[in-house]
């Protein structure tokens, strides 16, 4: 759904946040104040089965889809009861694997005429971070702290990792709850089985983070998600609107006990919970229970966030027209990204400066904004990563590496634009037959051209020694964009790349280059 | 707590019914109520008598002819149930006819009100009965021969027949016919050239007795009998009134012939062959058979009550009073803005502020949504008139109807499908759930664009004509936590969502309702010292759930004094092994319905109202709500009303450790009756309010300095 400026938007405002799950479909009304504060007016929620189409056949089944059109139906009319303004529809794991998503998401928008938009794993991760540094930084010093979080879904887990306060880390793996059963049948419910199968994703979660950072012993363990409450629930009820609530390993490890020689029917009896949701207690227990031996954490910490709250923070920002907070998270993560293929930080930190200082001359020209911004500073950071394969055509080993990389914060898409901007950092311009170009919708190309071309630029600029370029001043006048260095330094060599790198430039933006 | 589900502890459910409709027929012959209203309670005996057939003792008989030996909480088995029923019977019957032959009628004639035998009758009303027969009744006459080529036919239950015997001028074979007297027709026909100041009625079946020679032309009568059968209901395994008997049965076999006789009336005295030959061609057990003195059908004194139009003989009405905090202008929403709780206790306040309330909302452009539960509406309702308008006015209107209600399906569907034409969404029903619960929801946007919501929750169902008749208590309330968990179920009962069991202020059948039942007689039991007695207050229609019932007696061992308000059906055996648990039962002219829980809980009191009994029905197989009074004037109210009833010794009567009840009507002159004094109190609360509200009027306000 397209976004409302904030300055149409009377407060307060009554909106409908639904999320779709591999196994419940929920919608929340809430309504926003203009002191930013909300209040939830409605819950709805109703199970859903995508989890088993898609972790089996890959696919949503004609029964379901039907049944999901239905529900949507249903939220759409109820939205009508409180003349909703505003509907953000999201859905997580399931629907984003599913190959049929673009169907399923078109015979939503025919049933209730609502777009369901997809919220990539990376997105999703990087929500919860921020939701999880808000519910921890209000109370403690947490936020600054080193953390590993884990979001613990019915359809998957996603694994960050913060240091001193910045996101170092951050994943999405096929570990879900009840993924597990549907995609190893009945026989991971069998102990034995189902320990070897968590084993082998916790042992994969290890390796990819040993790439980034060693986990430090006074670590914070922190988890979220629906199991995760409910183990946190049956551990003792939550007081009213506690928003952290924690358990000692030594409890926990009382209380895995307890529940780890529980069938599912017994814990549902028990605690009272549906099936689906006792089901997942156990996967969800030995999951943190392998994070407590990998972490050597003393306690488990669990703030009040679901994804659901995550998002709608991410949607109170988007509505009061607010800066991303989590850009700092993500270009700390880009940053160790370029650390794993051995960038070179300085040379790649003053093509940034440069580029960004181009991009922010040029805004009456190419008019785009703090996103797109982003996308080129991302770029900058990595253009020259695909070195590590190899140095030549190290500009096509880059794109691949990108587009194959999850970074929290950014979707699919921003991803292969981000790649191919780093693409066409040299060499040839873009071309119909490159299919890292064409696989983009034609909006997303020409962005890809406004921003490489910018890109070009400050890497011919900043080539050879970036302190010639530090402090460089950049005006733009009478189509002429000029750059003037600080000092009296010969800019003879960059005079000579910039001829051979404004071409695209000068397509795009039909401006010429001085460099003084 | 199995020791408390011990067969001692209870009595049977249907004896304690019995003991109900003996307490109805009780105001029969309470002399001490007007002569009309006690030949109505012999009405409403006789009509709760045949529902209690049509149904309990049909299901009692379906277990007998499977030969199900299941026992009810109290020990006993069908057969001997249905021994104890006609045993019990034996004696109300009797009862009921001594009152209406020898006292009411008898007083009623003294007052001016005869119902005479056609023999008795001038030859000018003769004339005039033989007109109206011939033009009236003698056209919609159906004869019924009954011989190898025609069939036994199916007889309507209910309806009363008259059994013919009678042969050919030429032949003296005795053949046999059946009339039906028609149920479309009068019963009761009042006859012209009555002497001066007297009203004068002939019974439908006397008269078409007393010209039966017109149906049979050149034919010799021989013998005339009225009678009256009744058959079961078509009830399936799902059926409220007999699901708990039914439960344990086999599926198969209740795929029988349906609409079996289960009761033959006919009139004491019957002999001879044509009684002889009715008896053989229906084959009922002694237990099913029944003679009774006549009239016939009893509870078709209604009509009477109705022609007579006598208010000298019936109850002086109560008018219903007005709501105070509805009195002093403004809207029905700022009034709830501002008191926040608003309670309204019908009959004995009126009805109206709900359907005030749900005008204001139809025309009310900040009003979004509107949602409401219907449960026996009568058609010309203005509940439905007003949701009517909202859903033209672009409301979203969702009704959640209950089609199940008993013998009402026909005229639930005729409004409903009214309803949808205007633009509502009407829900009928969650499959396997009866919704009984009785809420109002709607949904404002007020000028700041802030969401505001406002509930109606009650005990009654929302119908202007048993709002009359019952006493129920609703609350009118905005509190936005309340609302929310409203709102949930309404969700649930739309199908829009699943429960998400996030009810706290408010519980849910079948969801929480039991546990919570449970968990608040069981805190009762907890915190009760000897010093520091707990205290449990509860009035419902019935109380029949084995589970609560054991909860009560363990609470009762453990000190806690227990006061049950039970109109109705009441399993619960008091007296064994303590003296805490008291049950009395008020039956008298209003129909006590409301669902009222009082807990002590050491001090800290709670009060709830719910739209459920304590059955196992309303508990696990129905939605019903259980809502919390918090507001201290409010409570004050009801603390009173309870009070008062249980200080009635006029209409109120205590249950023995026998299971029956003392009975009260000698107490003419005791003037503690609760409806009575419960009015007095609505008068007292509304009379200050208007005092007040006047003395605030007459307040001098100095519009300039003035000089003192």
């Amino acid at each position: 759904m397209a976004l409302i400026p904030a300055k149409k938007i009377k407060m307060p405002l009554q909106a409908a946040i639904i999320d779709i799950g591999a196994h419940s479909a929920r919608m929340d009304i809430i309504q926003i104040e203009k002191n930013k504060s909300y209040e939830i007016l409605e819950s709805l929620v109703q199970p859903v089965n995508l989890g088993r189409d898609v972790f089996t056949r890959g696919m949503i089944s004609p029964d379901s889809t039907s049944l999901l059109c239905g529900i949507m139906k249903d939220f759409a009319a109820k939205t009508a009861e409180y003349g909703v303004g505003y509907i953000r529809a999201f859905a997580t794991s399931a629907v984003r694997e599913a190959f049929n998503r673009e169907i399923f998401i078109n015979n939503i928008k025919i049933a209730s005429g609502i777009d369901l938009e997809i919220l990539e794993g990376s997105k999703e991760a990087a929500l919860i971070t921020m939701a999880v540094k808000k519910a921890l930084g209000g109370k403690t010093a947490l936020a600054k702290a080193d953390l590993l979080l884990l979001g613990i879904g019915s359809g998957s887990v996603e694994v960050s990792l913060v240091r001193n306060g910045e996101l170092k880390f951050a994943e999405t793996f096929a570990l879900g709850t009840i993924r597990i059963f549907e995609e190893y049948g009945n026989k991971a419910a069998e102990p034995e089985r189902l320990t070897d199968i968590i084993d082998s994703y916790t042992d994969l979660i290890a390796d990819r983070i040993s790439r980034i950072s060693d986990i430090p012993k006074t670590i914070q363990f922190v988890a979220v998600g629906e199991s995760v409450r409910i183990i946190m629930d049956i551990n003792g009820k939550a007081v009213k609107n506690q928003p952290v609530r924690t358990i000692t390993l030594e409890k926990f490890e009382k209380l895995f006990r307890k529940i780890n020689l529980m069938s599912q029917a017994e814990i549902a009896e028990k605690y009272q919970i549906g099936d689906v949701a006792a089901r997942g207690i156990v996967p969800c227990a030995w999951i943190i229970k392998r994070f407590f031996d990998m972490t050597g954490a003393g306690a488990l910490i669990v703030p009040a966030v679901t994804t659901r709250n995550a998002v709608l923070e991410d949607i109170i920002r988007q509505l009061f027209n607010e800066k991303d907070p989590f850009i700092p998270d993500m270009l700390s993560v880009v940053k160790s990204m370029g650390k794993k293929y051995c960038f070179d930080p300085c040379h790649v930190e003053a093509i940034k400066e440069i580029a960004v200082k181009i991009f922010d001359k040029m805004h009456a020209v190419h008019s785009l904004g703090e996103r797109e911004r982003l996308y080129l500073e991302i770029a900058a950071i990595l253009h020259d990563i695909g070195r590590f394969v190899d140095s030549r055509k190290h500009h096509k080993h880059s794109c691949y590496l990108i587009s194959n990389t999850q970074i929290p914060g950014l979707t699919e898409e921003e991803r292969l634009v981000v790649a191919a901007v780093a693409r066409y950092h040299r060499k040839g311009k873009p071309q119909a037959s490159h299919p890292e170009y064409m696989i983009l919708s034609p909006s997303m190309r020409v962005l890809v051209c406004k921003l490489a071309a910018i890109l070009r630029v400050a890497d011919a600029v900043a080539n050879s020694q970036e302190r010639k370029t530090r402090n460089c001043s950049v005006t733009v006048k009478d189509r002429v964009l000029a750059i003037k260095s600080s000092g009296s330094v010969d800019m003879g060599l960059e005079k000579t790349l910039l001829t051979r790198k404004s071409d695209l430039f000068e397509d795009v933006y039909g401006m010429k280059i001085v460099l003084e | 707590m199995s020791g408390f589900l011990d067969k001692k502890y209870f009595v049977s459910r249907e004896l304690s019914w019995l003991e109900f409709n003996a307490r109805v027929l009780d105001e029969a012959g309470d002399v001490g109520n007007p002569l009309l209203e006690r030949l109505k309670f012999i009405a409403i005996f006789s009509n709760n008598l045949d529902e209690f057939f049509m149904i309990r003792v049909a299901g009692l008989r379906q277990l007998l002819s499977s030969k199900t030996l299941q026992t009810d909480c109290s020990g006993l088995e069908p057969a001997a149930q249905i021994k104890a029923i006609k045993k019990r019977l034996k004696g109300l019957i009797e009862r009921k006819y001594r009152y209406l032959l020898q006292e009411i009628m008898p007083a009623l004639e003294e007052k001016g009100i005869q119902l005479v035998n056609p023999e008795q009758l001038s030859s000018e009303q003769r004339v005039f009965l033989k007109e109206y027969f011939l033009n009236q009744v003698f056209p919609v006459l159906t004869p019924f021969a009954v011989d190898p080529s025609h069939p036994f036919p199916i007889l309507n239950s209910g309806a009363i027949e008259i059994a013919v015997s009678l042969s050919r001028d030429d032949s003296g074979k005795v053949l046999h016919a059946f009339v039906e007297v028609p149920q479309l027709l009068p019963r009761f026909i009042r006859l012209s050239f009555s002497p001066k100041n007297k009203q004068q009625y002939v019974l439908l079946e006397d008269l078409i007795m007393e010209h039966i020679q017109f149906l049979f032309s050149n034919c010799k009568i021989h013998e005339i009998i009225p009678f009256r059968i009744t058959r079961d209901m078509d009830f399936s395994l799902d059926e409220e009134g007999v699901a708990d008997l039914l439960q344990y049965m086999k599926k198969e076999l209740l795929h029988r012939k349906s609409r079996e006789p289960i009761r033959l009336e006919l009139p004491k005295g019957s002999r001879g062959k044509l009684a002889e030959w009715l008896m053989e061609q229906f084959q009922l057990d002694d237990d099913l058979k029944y003679n009774v003195p006549m009239p016939l059908n009893p509870a078709a004194f209604f009509e009477f009550i109705g022609k007579v139009d006598r208010p000298d003989l019936m109850n002086q009405p109560w008018p219903p009073l007005p709501v105070p905090e509805f009195t002093g202008g403004g809207s029905m929403f700022s009034v709830i803005d501002r008191e926040e709780c608003v309670m309204d206790a019908v009959p004995f306040q009126g009805f109206d502020p709900v359907v005030k309330l749900l005008n204001e909302a139809a025309e009310d452009p900040d009003v979004l949504a509107i949602k409401q539960t219907l449960y026996r509406v009568s058609g010309d309702s203005p509940v439905i008139k007003a949701l009517q308008r909202a859903a033209e006015n672009g409301k979203q209107v969702t009704v959640i109807l209950e089609l199940k209600a008993r013998f009402d399906e026909n005229n639930n569907i005729n409004w409903a499908v009214k309803l949808e034409e205007s633009g509502a969404h009407v829900i009928y029903g969650i499959a396997g759930f009866k919704i009984h619960c009785k809420a109002l929801l709607i949904v404002k946007r007020n000028k700041d664009m802030r969401i505001k919501r406002y509930v109606h929750l009650a005990t009654g169902n929302y119908n202007d004509k048993t709002a009359k008749l019952y006493t129920d208590i609703g609350m009118f309330m905005c509190d936005p936590e309340i609302c929310l968990e409203v709102s949930s179920l309404f969700n649930v009962m739309t199908g829009y969502s699943s429960p998400l069991n996030t009810w706290k202020r408010i519980a849910v059948a079948p969801f929480s309702l039991r546990e919570k039942f449970i968990e608040l007689i069981d805190r009762e039991a907890r915190i009760s010292t000897k010093n520091n007695p707990g205290r449990i207050i509860a009035k419902m229609n019935s109380l029949v759930d084995p589970e609560i019932i054991a909860h009560l007696y363990r609470a009762a061992m453990a000190g806690v004094k227990i006061d049950l308000i039970v109109r109705g059906i009441c399993c619960l055996k008091p007296g064994i092994g303590t003296s805490n648990i008291n049950v009395i039962s008020i039956v008298d002219r209003y129909l006590e319905h409301s669902r009222v829980f009082y807990f002590r809980n050491c001090g800290e009191e709670e009060y709830y109202l719910s739209s459920a009994d304590w059955m196992p029905r309303n508990l696990d197989h129905r939605i019903e709500i259980m809502f919390p009074v918090e507001k201290e004037s409010v409570r004050k109210v009801i603390r009173q009303t309870l009070e008062i009833q249980l200080k009635d010794k006029r209409k109120s009567r205590h249950m023995l450790p026998t299971g029956a009840y003392s009975r009260t009507f000698n107490k003419v002159k005791d003037n503690s009756a609760s409806q009575f004094r419960t009015y007095q109190l609505f008068q007292e609360i509304y009379d200050k309010s208007r005092q007040r509200r006047e003395e605030i009027k007459k307040l001098k306000v100095f519009s300039r300095p003035q000089e003192i």
